[in-house]
């Protein structure tokens, strides 16, 4: 197997300012590793550990201030469709419907107006959702809203699937249901995913891998790898003691990072509502 | 109606209802009393009630001396010279007027003040040098110019239209720009990372997400068309509904005059109805799913 993505030694720096002075903050420190082609991976870490950074890195959003990014070997320079992002808050466009949100993407790819539709429909029924060709977004429910919006990025084929926190907003049978048909879909399409969650049970049921990352600044902490013959039981995965073995040696490595997350944001927070003296005055702006 | 609305609000909220055999039964006659006919009837009294009894104390007020006929003429009056200036054809000639003044300015004003409001909204720098000039042109009352109007324009159409361009304009950029920037960052973000060049973007994620926005001061550029070419006609013009107010106040025509000031109510009604209709069809993705 290749690698299709790699980080190399990646490191986001942002300038923030805080009441007037500028200052520099680490949200990604030295983060390395790679997906395998066709590799389901899922990355979990503490709120505010730079996921969202590393997916708009990998979108091509924004550049990293030092280290590589590597897709297929080329590094990244920009967004493209070889990259498909599904976001948590599905991002649809309100004004078109299931079809035509799916259609976007190859309209952007260029695809004439048949082949769209075409494309579009076999999408719409790998995801489950045929005969909601014509609903608008707020016609459809959270779990067929990330439906769609999964299928939408499946349609034009990416070489990628970047699925950022998809499934948190839904409830937890919708959740578990969309996990099996994410699956599926991967299983039919091999298309390579990277998953990012905070659900370590979720991460464990879905990933080949499960890369745990540190609190901020974020790094990749440890990379667990998941028993390859362990999901493909029909039994109830989750209530299996080899799951809960897992699910308790990611959670031991979380928690550290959860508790050094909640010192950060504390000592934040208190810095926040008594600004250092020596600051200047209109500096009780900081936001959490 | 009252009543049922109070039983509507004694009983519980409905996914109780059907509890207890007592409540399932109310609901049952409430039903019944409720039939679709009335429910219809019952609306409209309720959404004219307040018209008609204006109406009514119209009538009413300058036949009992609580007003004074000579200047609050009954309604019965008014409404009969109106029927006389619409047999005579004045009545036409002066909306007729008006109506194409304030619709060829308010064109005017859609067709540069979106595109305006949109370059503004997208380009920052473009908007952070412009914006100071519009914040002062904005706070200029609209009838405070119509003098300089004049002067340069003339007395003719065009200074009228003039006035109403520039009025209009300001709901109608302001809502543009407001409605470009406001866009969900999530959807540009969604569609950035699909490759889209800006102008992709543009027309296909700003646009869109914006019309709802711009179809608000749209509509409220269609009050404001009205309302300045009413103040224009008084000053200066030989026909307009406005014209026909302030000629005959000055004649003592006192019925024509509120013929004149029923027709404007009457015609502002239906442009803005006009205009819903319109942005109904454009916006139906939004109005649905703000979910009211």
């Amino acid at each position: 197997m290749t690698s299709k993505i790699e980080f190399v030694g990646v490191s986001k720096t942002f300038g923030i300012k805080t009441g007037g002075t500028a200052e520099r903050f680490l949200a990604l420190d030295d983060v390395t590793f790679s997906v395998e082609a066709g590799e389901f991976l899922a990355l979990v870490g503490p709120s505010g550990c730079g996921k969202s950074t590393l997916i708009d890195l990998l979108g091509g959003l924004s550049k990293p201030s030092s280290g590589q990014i590597l897709l297929d070997g080329k590094a990244i320079r920009g967004p493209g469709l070889d990259r498909g992002i599904v976001f948590q808050q599905y991002a649809l466009f309100p004004w078109r419907t299931a079809l035509e949100n799916i259609e976007f993407g190859l309209e952007a790819k260029g695809l004439p107006k048949k082949e769209r539709r075409e494309v579009a429909l076999s999408h719409l029924e790998l995801v489950g959702l045929s005969g909601f060709e014509s609903r608008l977004p707020h016609e459809l429910s959270g779990g067929m809203k990330q439906r769609v919006a999964i299928a939408r990025s499946l349609a034009y084929d990416p070489e990628v699937l970047l699925l950022d926190e998809p499934f948190a907003a839904l409830d937890a049978q919708t959740r578990e249901g969309l996990q099996d048909e994410l699956l599926r879909i991967w299983e039919k399409s091999r298309t390579t995913i990277l998953f990012i969650t905070h659900g370590i049970d979720e991460a464990v049921y879905l990933g080949q891998r499960v890369a745990v990352m540190t609190s901020r600044p974020g790094r990749i902490k440890r990379i667990v790898d998941i028993p390859r013959d362990f999901r493909q039981r029909q039994e109830d995965v989750r209530s299996t003691a080899e799951f809960g073995a897992l699910r308790h040696q990611i959670w031991t490595l979380l928690r550290d990072e959860v508790q050094k997350a909640e010192q950060q944001d504390r000592a934040k927070k208190l810095g926040a509502a008594h600004p250092r003296p020596s600051g200047s005055e209109r500096g009780v702006s900081v936001h959490g | 109606m009252a009543n049922l609305d109070q039983v509507e609000r004694l009983l519980p909220p409905p996914s109780s209802r059907f509890v207890g055999y007592a409540l399932g039964e109310r609901v049952f006659w409430q039903r019944v009393l409720r039939g679709r006919a009335s429910r219809v009837l019952g609306r409209a009294f309720h959404a004219s009630a307040a018209i008609l009894a204006f109406l009514t104390f119209w009538e009413i007020a300058p036949r009992i001396g609580l007003a004074e006929p000579a200047f609050l003429p009954p309604l019965s009056t008014v409404l009969a010279s109106g029927w006389e200036l619409v047999r005579n054809g004045q009545l036409a000639n002066h909306v007729q007027a008006s109506l194409s003044r304030s619709l060829v300015g308010f064109a005017m004003a859609i067709g540069h003040a979106v595109p305006l409001g949109l370059a503004i909204g997208w380009y920052r720098r473009f908007a952070s040098v412009v914006n100071p000039l519009l914040e002062a042109l904005r706070n200029t009352a609209a009838l405070a110019l119509l003098p300089v109007f004049i002067l340069v324009l003339g007395i003719g159409e065009s200074s009228k239209i003039a006035l109403v361009v520039y009025s209009c304009s300001w709901p109608i950029l302001l809502n543009t720009i407001t409605a470009v920037r406001n866009v969900d960052p999530l959807l540009i973000k969604s569609a950035r990372t699909m490759g889209l060049s800006s102008f992709q973007l543009f027309r296909k994620v700003i646009l869109p997400a914006s019309l709802p926005t711009i179809f608000v001061g749209i509509r409220l550029a269609g009050a404001y068309s009205l309302l300045v070419l009413v103040a224009a006609e008084m000053v200066g013009a030989k026909a307009g509904l406005g014209y026909l107010i302030i000629y005959a106040q000055y004649n003592f025509q006192i019925p024509h005059m509120y013929v004149g000031i029923l027709s404007i109510t009457l015609l502002g009604l239906l442009f803005n109805q006009a205009l819903q209709q319109v942005e109904k069809r454009f916006t139906r993705w939004k109005t649905a799913s703000d979910g009211e």
